[in-house]
């Protein structure tokens, strides 16, 4: 499934005088099975651009396209957008409320009309997709759980719903090192497996650099930089902008800046590995 | 131990068990836990969510009692009702969320209220707060709603708040995790301010492990008991150290060991990718 | 979010931004008894016009509009309804509704009184951090401790509940988004679904609401605050002469308003 921004703007409060642009001309195409982060300091429109995916804010100017159809055309359009593009808000677990995890995961089939029958299906293989056993948990209160397990079950929330994109909110905010490996593997293999477009805001990118197709660096709502991952990366915009660099690459800069020669644009552990041998052998 | 040695204790926590228990079952949430911690010393306590570092740290003040065991602080119990107040002038506690710890709407006014429950004199709240608003950088601040603040300049607040209190100690329960990366370089820089310029005792309480390899103290925490207690260097000297913490060895910490695995001769207390490339940069200069 | 006034304090230096609370909310008081006392339009004019031009002297008149909005329908809807359903001289009729001399009358007066008393009491709150105010309030109420009134938890109830408004409107604002997201449609009208969705609206927020207090509790009491203690303060109230300038101008507007109204003058 794609998606595609035209010329999208936002202006909160258009009309008062306390209105503000928080997104100018943006333009971005998310092709089918891409996976895409989108980085930029606090206040750079980030969550402003995620919620035009799905409509629950609409753009001052400029259309928002999924598979080529805008989805602010007609109250049909949104809801089918709401079902296709399922969006992960920051720290999920706050927004549970459901008595049982599986009234829980199968609140959004449900919202979508699904038949019954459907649903306990969906909501089992949703369970599994994050790593909750169906029989152990689907009776459990949610807000017995843990931190890591109730946002499991929230991801699982927006997965029940089958979405073709998902689109996630800092969602390794918070969480130890397990627990964003488990996330990050779950991600990779919806997005692998199941050819899920991904768009990934995040703040800490040496994770998913190696995973990650493209780019997108916002700045006060606007583009900044975007294109392949790797090519952004590789430009100073994202230390001029105070932003997290792959632990990697910090390496590959900092030789760059001694005088040393590095190739390309070293992301993973592996390939800066490879770069410090040559240099010192 | 030696009387001289017990005495610059600051904390001493003696076979403190912690469970809490519901209608069915009871939880051991931290067992048989012992632990000095000295002034000025800065100790990071480290551990995977759920872990029972913040119960742990929570009873360092008195905000929660032990089960069974006790915890003093210069000498005085916990428990004991009446030395209560002068322990939380001791030790001073940060938390994560920084939203739900200041509530003034000025934030001079919120820096003041810890000052304001000890009942000193107007004037001696006064010199305080500022003191606390001009180390924390705040100064142009202190009319600012809080609300209106960074996520960093919210978290700085709150640590005036404790240091108008002039506190021996302070504990700092995830600071960081719910800010982006330059609020959190911004507010790490002023707890190792604290620390180094004031002579302060930190606590540390964090899940991400590159913020612990910058301390000296390391104190691991797994499934409520103490699993290592050293320095970070040691830490990751062995695999087998992270892994019973249950946590993931740091990127920076695997890349040295695979290097020195090639035969690269790195130094072994490499913490960060600048002292990596300072490493390789020495290293081929020797060449 | 940024709509929500409530509470909204506009830091400023101005005359009455430096006032002592306590000087405010009595003036206030007097102010708002004296609009009920009000008669004709001369009189309704003169102390929207001084309004007026507090606002303008205080520097939040940017403000205005935004304290003034969310009563504004009240404002409308009673002078409407007033205007309509009074007997009296008819001025024009449409059918069922008439609208009436008297209740035009009655109206506007009604409308007036409100729009006056929205607009100063929002030039308290503008002008007094919420803070100050609670200080303020609770040393008023100080006389009823003695009586065992628990004037200083109330004043704290207050000051927390001011503070925390925008956080929560901001936390529904989110749940709201996170709902729809997921299928909700809240404009639904099978009252089953209607049922489900406040319940999934309410339920986080209600945890979030006790996580927060829980929070920010265990906070205050690390910072050494026990209810009911004794506690020092940064600001200490204390009237300067402008306070006595202003009360005592309040104290004569009364007795010479009193003395016109009820002839004492002639």
């Amino acid at each position: 499934m794609s998606i595609e921004f035209r010329n999208v703007s936002y202006i909160y409060s258009k009309g008062t005088p306390i209105a503000r642009q928080s997104l100018k001309d943006i333009n971005l195409t998310i092709n089918n099975g891409e996976w895409l982060v989108v980085m930029g300091p606090t206040g750079s429109g980030k969550s402003t651009l995620l919620q035009h995916l799905n409509g629950l804010l609409k753009p001052t100017a400029g259309t928002v396209l999924l598979d080529g159809s805008d989805i602010n055309a007609a109250k049909s359009s949104l809801k089918s957008a709401r079902e296709k593009v399922g969006l992960v808000f920051q720290y999920p677990e706050h927004q549970l409320f459901g008595s049982t995890v599986f009234e829980e995961v199968a609140y959004g089939p449900e919202n979508f009309g699904f038949p019954k029958d459907e649903i306990l299906g969906m909501v089992e293989a949703s369970m599994n997709t994050v790593g909750l056993d169906f029989a152990k948990f689907k009776d459990r209160s949610p807000h017995e759980l843990s931190g890591g397990e109730k946002r499991r079950v929230a991801l699982a929330g927006v997965l029940a719903s089958r979405p073709g994109i998902i689109a996630l909110d800092e969602p390794t905010a918070g969480l130890d090192s397990a627990g964003k490996k488990h996330l990050v593997d779950t991600i990779t293999r919806l997005n692998r497996e199941s050819g899920i477009t991904v768009i990934w805001v995040t703040h800490e990118i040496t994770e998913i650099a190696p995973l990650a197709d493209s780019l997108l660096v916002l700045e006060q709502g606007n583009t900044r930089g975007y294109g392949p991952l790797r090519d952004t990366l590789a430009s100073p915009l994202l230390g001029e902008l105070g932003l997290d660099l792959p632990v990697a690459l910090q390496i590959a800069n900092g030789l760059r800046k001694q005088g040393k020669q590095i190739q390309g644009c070293p992301v993973t552990i592996d390939e800066i590995e490879q770069e410090i041998l040559s240099l010192v052998r | 131990m030696s009387g001289e040695a017990t005495l610059k204790n600051l904390i001493e926590v003696c076979n403190l068990e912690f469970s809490y228990s519901d209608k069915v079952s009871e939880y051991r949430v931290l067992k048989d836990i012992n632990l000095n911690i000295q002034k000025g010393e800065f100790v990071t306590v480290l551990g995977p969510n759920g872990c029972g570092k913040s119960t742990l740290v929570r009873h360092l003040n008195g905000l929660l009692l032990p089960t069974a065991g006790s915890v003093k602080v210069n000498g005085f119990l916990t428990n004991d009702e009446i030395s209560l107040s002068t322990i939380r002038r001791s030790v001073g506690m940060v938390f994560q969320n920084p939203d739900t710890q200041l509530f003034a709407s000025v934030v001079e006014e919120d820096v003041a209220f810890g000052v304001e429950n000890m009942c000193l004199p107007r004037a001696d709240i006064k010199i305080r707060v500022e003191k606390a608003l001009a180390s924390m950088g705040l100064t142009e601040y202190r009319y600012h709603p809080p609300h209106r603040l960074s996520g960093g300049q919210k978290q700085k607040t709150a640590i005036a708040g404790i240091l108008a209190m002039e506190p021996e100690c302070i504990v700092l329960d995830e600071p960081t995790s719910m800010l982006d990366p330059k609020s959190r370089a911004e507010v790490m820089k002023a707890i190792r301010e604290l620390n180094l310029n004031h002579g302060i005792t930190v606590i540390y309480v964090t899940h991400d492990t590159s913020e612990a390899l910058c301390f000296d103290r390391l104190i691991a925490l797994n499934s409520g008991e103490i699993v290592f207690d050293g320095t970070p260097k040691k830490f990751f000297s062995k695999p087998e150290y992270p892994a019973r913490a249950g946590i993931i060895v740091p990127p920076i910490i695997e890349l040295v060991e695979r290097l020195t695995v090639h035969g690269v001769a790195l130094p072994p207390d490499i913490k960060s990718p600048e002292e990596l490339v300072d490493a390789i940069c020495q290293l081929n200069s020797e060449m | 979010m940024d709509d929500i006034l409530l509470g909204q304090y506009v830091p400023g230096d101005s005359f009455l931004h430096r006032l002592d609370p306590r000087t405010k909310i009595i003036t206030a008081a007097v102010l708002v008894w004296l609009v009920f006392q009000l008669k004709g339009p001369v009189e309704y004019g003169s102390l929207g016009a001084f309004v007026v031009f507090v606002y303008l002297v205080s520097g939040v008149s940017q403000s205005i509009w935004k304290a003034l909005k969310p009563g504004l329908f009240l404002v409308i809807f009673t002078v409407i309804l007033n205007a309509l359903f009074t007997p009296g001289e008819v001025l024009l009729n449409m059918g069922i509704f008439k609208l009436s001399r008297e209740g035009l009358i009655q109206g506007l007066t009604m409308g007036g009184r409100l729009l006056l008393l929205i607009s100063l009491s929002s030039l308290v709150t503008l002008t007094t951090s919420p803070v100050r105010m609670t200080e303020g309030l609770e040393q008023l109420m100080k006389p009823l401790k003695k009586i065992g009134f628990p004037a200083s938890e109330l004043a704290m109830m207050m000051n927390i509940a001011l503070r925390f408004i925008p956080t929560f409107w901001e936390e529904w604002d989110k749940i709201r988004k996170a709902q729809l997201s997921r299928g909700a449609d809240f404009e639904s009208w099978n009252p089953a679904s209607r049922i489900k969705y406040v319940t999934a609206m309410l339920i986080p927020l209600f945890v979030s609401a006790f996580r927060k207090a829980d929070e920010l509790s265990t906070a205050m009491e690390s910072r050494g605050y026990v209810v009911g203690a004794t506690r020092t303060s940064l600001h200490v109230l204390r009237f300067n002469s402008r306070d006595y300038v202003l009360l005592l101008s309040i104290f004569v507007l009364l007795v010479v308003f009193g003395a016109q109204r009820y002839g004492l003058l002639k």
